[in-house]
């Protein structure tokens, strides 16, 4: 799990980093989990955030960094073993049924999860939001998406544009 | 877990942050299009999400990326219009194709989308001649299925001598309603499968609906040297026994099933499946 600062985190087997949240918490967690970052896979290569150093994350605040980190370091180990393809069908339902519970969250929570997931490159996470927002719009009319995600209500302009838009294909509409 | 001497915010502060930061209509787009090609089926793009603010709409528009694989499960006039528009959000980058069509939309679709690797074509009638012209131009065609409302004499024909190269192919004939439609001579059931020429690169062929004879069994099996999967459901039409020949060609399937002939005379009859191997699970694009 996510740790506070400790000074160094080589005291076992594992490389540990640190990562430091927009709001200045610092968070150790395995290499190895951290990696599963495109965004942060080559620094952490290269040497960085051992030590005192620590990577600053300026655009992710510590409640979503700490849900971040819950979803890498349970994915680890099976992208470890690239993709992991001699894992079990008990591993993978295990790890399906993480993901599951894991997005089964707060929308606001959803939305900076999904942001994060984008700003660091952690493929399978961007893929597991982005199938939950889809999930739920589906078979949603506009209007029912609007109310949904909670659209600000159209300025004039908008309104023009999407009244242009429905004369251009209202005839695919029904 | 965190530490920190400024975790606690005000309330205040933190509604205001959260009420920004939830402002879904202005998500990036690249996360949109993420979301968006995990809608499934055109239509919950062209009915619910681009209609719900314009900065979804743009990208909806835009982006076509979103229509390299395009399905639109609806068989009407308003099908047609929506396929014709994700053809053209498309900009010539579609890649599979499955959807309502009839002649005009057919030869709008090929040259719009000369990149197709996978066809299916449901609704509508295309002629046999229709359907030879608009296959010859699409050149890295993998992948056809095709439910016909109606059938005719040169189907097999026009499909062999346009794609030869086809890797997979599935038709479904027209239901007992349909069935007289147009024509009555004896090859209109099989869609001239005498006439099936050599595709050697065919691995999987389906054919639904069918009337299968013995003389079409080996046009089959004589032509598609590839073939590891031949699945057809119907009926047997004018069947002899097979010979030995024809038993060990039948072998040479890995996975076959054929039609049971039974008693029935029913076009409509569906008997248990007949054949070796087992069935295929492929689900279908």
């Amino acid at each position: 799990m996510a740790a506070p600062e400790s000074g160094d985190g080589n005291n076992g087997a594992a490389r540990m980093v640190t990562l430091i949240s927009s709001d200045n918490t610092r968070f150790e967690v395995e290499a190895a989990a951290a990696s599963l970052s495109q965004t942060l896979q080559l620094t952490i290569l290269d040497g960085g955030g051992g030590g005192g150093d620590g990577i600053p994350l300026p655009n992710v605040d510590s409640a979503t960094l700490s849900k971040v980190l819950e979803y890498c370091i349970k994915h680890a180990p099976a992208a470890a073993n690239g993709g992991a393809p001699n894992a079990t069908a008990v591993d993978r339902a295990e790890l399906e049924r993480f993901d599951n519970e894991f997005v089964n969250i707060d929308q606001s929570v959803l939305y900076s999860l999904i942001m994060a997931a984008h700003n660091l490159e952690i493929e399978g996470l961007q893929s597991l939001v982005a199938k939950k927002v889809a999930d739920m719009i589906k078979g949603k009319s506009p209007m029912e998406i609007r109310r949904t995600l909670g659209f600000p209500d159209p300025t004039p302009e908008e309104q023009a544009e999407m009244n242009a838009h429905m004369l251009e294909y209202g005839w695919a509409y029904e | 877990m965190p530490s920190s001497s400024s975790r606690r915010r005000s309330h205040k502060k933190r509604c205001s942050l959260t009420m920004e930061a939830r402002d879904w209509a202005s998500l990036p787009r690249d996360i949109l299009v993420d979301v968006f090609l995990k809608l499934g089926p055109c239509r919950e793009i062209m009915r619910g999400a681009e209609r719900a603010c314009t900065a979804w709409r743009r990208v909806a528009v835009d982006e076509p990326l979103l229509w390299r694989r395009i399905d639109i499960n609806a068989g009407s006039s308003s099908g047609l219009a929506m396929a014709r528009a994700a053809v053209d959000r498309s900009r010539g980058q579609c890649e599979a194709f499955s959807g309502p069509v009839d002649e005009d939309s057919l030869i709008y679709l090929v040259e719009s989308a000369p990149s197709l690797k996978s066809l299916h074509l449901s609704y509508g009638q295309v002629g046999s001649e229709i359907l030879k012209m608009a296959l010859e131009k699409l050149t890295l065609l993998e992948d056809l299925e095709i439910s016909t409302a109606y059938s005719s004499a040169n189907l097999f024909k026009s499909i062999c001598q346009a794609r030869p190269h086809l890797e997979k192919l599935r038709v479904t004939f027209p239901d007992d309603d349909n069935k007289f439609w147009g024509s009555c001579d004896s090859e209109f059931y099989d869609g001239g499968l005498r006439e099936f020429s050599t595709m050697c690169e065919l691995r999987s062929l389906e054919l639904f609906e069918f009337e299968l004879s013995t003389e079409g069994l080996k046009a089959i099996l004589d032509n598609c040297p590839l073939l590891e999967l031949l699945h057809v459901f119907g009926s047997f039409f004018d069947f002899e026994e097979m010979d030995e020949e024809l038993e060990l060609k039948c072998a040479r399937v890995k996975n076959l099933i054929l039609p049971f002939d039974g008693d029935e005379d029913d076009y409509g009859y569906y008997g248990e499946p007949w054949g070796w191997g087992q069935s295929s699970e492929d689900e279908f694009y």
